[in-house]
């Protein structure tokens, strides 16, 4: 039976960093093969403890540091599939 | 302790290694002026703490020194320069032609040609639509400007320009297809005989960024000859006929081609210099595709290629320096220079004044592998890497500190402004990734420790056993060849052995030819093939050619080195592939998770009993399965066995992994057709080998074929089954007793 758009999601929702199907990866590669600059990134503030969101400026820009933490990588990754999944379907 | 840098200080050392009782000179910046204080630190262990990691140094009595820094400038950017000895020509008339092929124009234009003399200045600058502006300054004059003809990008011209300073005109002719296009200025008088300069691919007196593109055989004259006449000239010369009638002055481009000075084919001598090395070896106005190389046909070479982001130099002053005491052991020492503005920490590696004193065990710190990452910037503005590291790209300070500061010049990973190919990287600069603190996507998930800083938990490893060990760079390697290990008994490689010359890959084959005993700690080893050259010190030459994985591709025709007339590219493609040398070669990557080995019957073979303390495990028993790099100790870049590629019939696979995700790809060189089963669960090749066998001359190689080694044996607890593999694998190594190679091939494991 075919994965629904929803399912797909709740796939990565539930472990970013898991082995996905082939659908969720397909959706990956479109939300993450985008041009450098605008895209979001993060910086490790604290050594396995904290990063930042921030966006990157393209060739010879600086990295713009936005206000946003996370203490999970799991959680910075499921926050930016997010905020890409709007992007793409605005 | 020290803390990580911050960056408020930034610095580079003249050289990255050093013997005992050398100085150490310090070239610094800071966002303010201020104070600070220099000190030498040995490095011993950077032991993990779940999170982060806590360096473990040893300070080092006495080698310090005090500092004042200052804001520098960095000048980056190629050109050419000449100095003139211009006695009446100005009030007379001076011609240049050249060949021109603009390859990017900035928002803001730039630079292409000026003649300087005192306060005078004539410039020529490119704009976005091609456009050429050309601004006058006179003596106590204001500043006249002009904007003329319209250069295409990515085409070759002629452009002839005509100064007249005694009639006041200036002179602007174009040819492009056979069709010429002339445009006239009016000048204000003033321009001074005497000394000029003349520069080229950038305008001294303006702050432009120097220029993008191509020029090839510039011609200066003296007369008040007309654009057809320079055309003339400048044909003839492009064909090679050395003008005579009227010229002062003439750069052959395609002459001395591996030299920073153009000598001028003209009467007076004004030889030229090439600043911040611009591309040579390149295709000129006459290539045909008939020779691909530059020693077969010169002339069809007889172009230099200038970027507004070349560095060689960033030229900063010596902040102060720092005297090695004399008893210095060999290994890897951090300097950290700290003050008011902040801090950086600089590492440098000290070598033995004379080798195999202190030990007959060797650490060969990869050092061209470093300089070819330094600087990536591939995740500020690149091929996209987050598509290969499967996930979100994370940061450090140093990645954002060169993303501020985009003058720190370029990785052999980048491309230039104009997308061509970064060929060049020089160590005289501040190289950001050269940091114990630097992390990268190429590391894996985890620790992200990668290149420089994977190679910190091999020497953290050797500290923890207490085996002392000395250093040699890739440095030594090449500057001595096949002769440079021969001190040692038993020789450990990097994490990421990448790039050699072929002086530096002699040394290691030349170290096993006499006996020598090698660990290659590695994946992706002895690939690339690099060139050094005595004028460019610190600095090392790459043409990505033909094949294997590249972030760019070299232009076709622009395959030989410039240094050396090297065929360059793939030591594979130049018949020697990784495992005629240490018996795997590299097949493929990935740079999420990292897997466990699972030992094979190879294993239960006496020849190998050794590596078990003669109790070896069953086949099918997993090896490395965890680790800071990814999380096991196979991955990241892999290499194969393959007997086809030179793996010896006799060499055993030990262990081996093939259970890779899809993240992992299949190596470019290994697809002659494209098929669906380049990835990691489907691809045979994709595997990963621990590899031992015996030499002819007594030696012995152990080969992990793996860059995520070092984060298992790294890992703690400290009596973990790869560290305890590689403890007796070192000391059967350093053990004198000959190795032998068996009279009949063994049974062959998945090769």
């Amino acid at each position: 039976m075919p994965e629904t758009d929803t399912d797909i999601e709740a796939a990565f929702l539930a472990d970013p960093f898991a082995d996905h199907g082939p659908e969720l990866q397909r959706l990956l590669f479109a939300l993450r093969d985008q041009p450098a600059a605008g895209k979001l990134v993060l910086i490790e503030v604290e050594p396995g403890r904290k990063w930042q969101l921030a966006r990157l400026g393209g060739r010879g820009q600086p990295v713009e540091r936005l206000d946003h933490y996370f203490d999970d990588l799991r959680a910075a990754e499921r926050h930016v599939f997010r905020l890409r999944l709007d992007e793409r379907q605005a | 302790m020290i803390a990580d840098p911050d960056f408020g200080i930034i610095g580079y050392t003249d050289r990255w290694s050093y013997r005992p009782g050398e100085t150490v000179s310090l070239h610094l910046s800071a966002k303010t002026a201020g104070l600070g204080r220099a000190s030498l630190h040995r490095f011993r262990q950077y032991v993990p703490q779940n999170p982060g990691f806590e360096l473990i140094l040893d300070a080092i009595d006495g080698a310090d020194a005090h500092f004042e820094v200052v804001p520098q400038q960095t000048r980056i950017g190629s050109y050419f320069e000449a100095d003139l000895p211009l006695e009446h020509e100005p009030h007379s008339g001076l011609a240049l032609a050249v060949m021109v092929r603009p390859t990017a124009v900035g928002a803001e234009g730039n630079g292409l040609f000026s003649l300087t003399a005192g306060d005078a200045a004539l410039s020529l600058s490119i704009h976005p639509g091609g456009l050429l502006r050309a601004r006058f300054k006179g003596d106590g004059a204001p500043v006249a400007e002009t904007w003329s003809e319209v250069l295409a990008v990515n085409a070759w011209q002629a452009l002839t320009v005509h100064f007249n300073p005694q009639a006041e005109r200036l002179e602007i002719c174009v040819r492009r297809g056979g069709e010429l296009r002339n445009y006239a200025m009016a000048l204000p008088a003033g321009f001074p005989a005497g000394a000029a300069k003349l520069t080229l691919a950038a305008a001294e007196c303006s702050s432009l960024p120097s220029f993008n593109g191509r020029l090839e055989a510039p011609l200066l004259c003296k007369d008040g000859a007309d654009a057809r006449s320079m055309l003339a000239r400048l044909d003839a010369f492009l064909d090679g006929a050395v003008p005579s009638e009227g010229v002062m002055a003439a750069w052959d481009f395609s002459r001395q081609m591996d030299s920073a000075v153009i000598a001028d084919c003209g009467p007076h001598g004004c030889d030229g210099r090439l600043v911040n090395l611009p591309m040579r070896a390149v295709k000129g106005v006459r290539w045909s595709g008939g020779e691909q190389s530059w020693k077969h046909a010169p002339r069809d070479y007889a172009s230099i290629h200038f970027h507004q982001d070349d560095l060689l130099d960033a030229n900063w002053p010596a902040a102060t320096t720092l005297a090695l005491p004399d008893s210095l052991a060999s290994g890897l020492y951090l300097i950290e220079v700290a003050g008011d503005a902040g801090r950086d920490v600089l590492p440098i590696f000290v070598t033995p004044k004379v080798r195999g004193r202190r030990s007959k065990l060797a650490f060969v710190a990869p050092t061209f592998s470093y300089l070819a990452y330094a600087n990536d910037r591939c995740l500020l503005h690149g091929a996209n890497p987050e598509v290969l590291a499967n996930r979100m790209l994370v940061l450090t300070e140093g990645d954002c500190a060169l993303a501020a500061h985009p003058e720190f010049g370029l990785s052999l990973y980048d491309t230039h402004v104009d997308g061509s190919g970064v060929s060049y990287a020089s160590r005289r600069r501040p190289c950001l990734t050269f940091r114990h603190s630097q992390r990268a996507w190429q590391g894996g998930i985890g620790s992200g420790l990668w290149n420089f800083s994977a190679d910190l938990l091999i020497l953290s490893w050797l500290d923890r056993e207490g085996l002392e060990y000395e250093i040699v760079c890739d440095d030594q390697l090449d500057a001595e060849g096949s002769g440079a290990l021969g001190a040692y008994d038993c020789v450990l490689t990097g994490s990421h052995p990448e790039y050699h010359t072929a002086n530096s890959h002699d040394a290691f084959s030349g170290f096993l030819a006499q006996g020598g005993r090698l660990i290659y700690f590695g994946g992706n080893g002895f690939y690339w093939r690099v060139s050094t050259h005595a004028d460019y010190p610190g600095t090392i030459e790459l043409r990505r050619a033909e094949d294997g994985n590249r972030s760019w591709a070299s232009e076709p025709g622009e395959y030989y080195h410039a240094f050396d007339g090297a065929y360059g590219g793939l030591w594979r493609r130049n018949g020697r592939p990784p495992q005629h040398l240490v018996g795997v070669g590299y097949t493929g990557q990935g740079f999420f998770r990292c897997h466990p080995y699972r030992f094979t019957g190879d294993c239960q073979i006496d020849r190998v009993g050794f590596l078990f303390d003669g109790d070896p495990p069953q086949a099918e028993t997993l090896l490395g399965d965890f680790g800071q790099i990814g999380g096991g100790a196979a991955g990241i870049e892999i290499d194969r066995a393959d007997t086809r590629l030179g793996t010896p019939e006799h060499a055993l696979v030990i262990a081996s992994c093939s259970a890779f995700d899809d993240s992992y790809v299949l190596a470019n060189e290994e697809v002659l057709v494209n098929r669906p089963t380049v990835v990691g669960r489907l691809s045979p090749l994709l595997r990963c080998d621990l590899v031992f066998f015996e030499t002819p001359a007594g030696g012995a190689v152990l080969s992990t074929g793996s860059v995520a080694w070092a984060g298992s044996l790294g890992d703690l607890p400290a009596d973990n089954d790869i560290a305890r593999l590689t403890r007796r694998a070192v000391d059967r190594f350093l053990d004198a007793a000959p190795f032998s190679v068996p009279h009949q091939p063994s049974p062959q494991s998945g090769k």
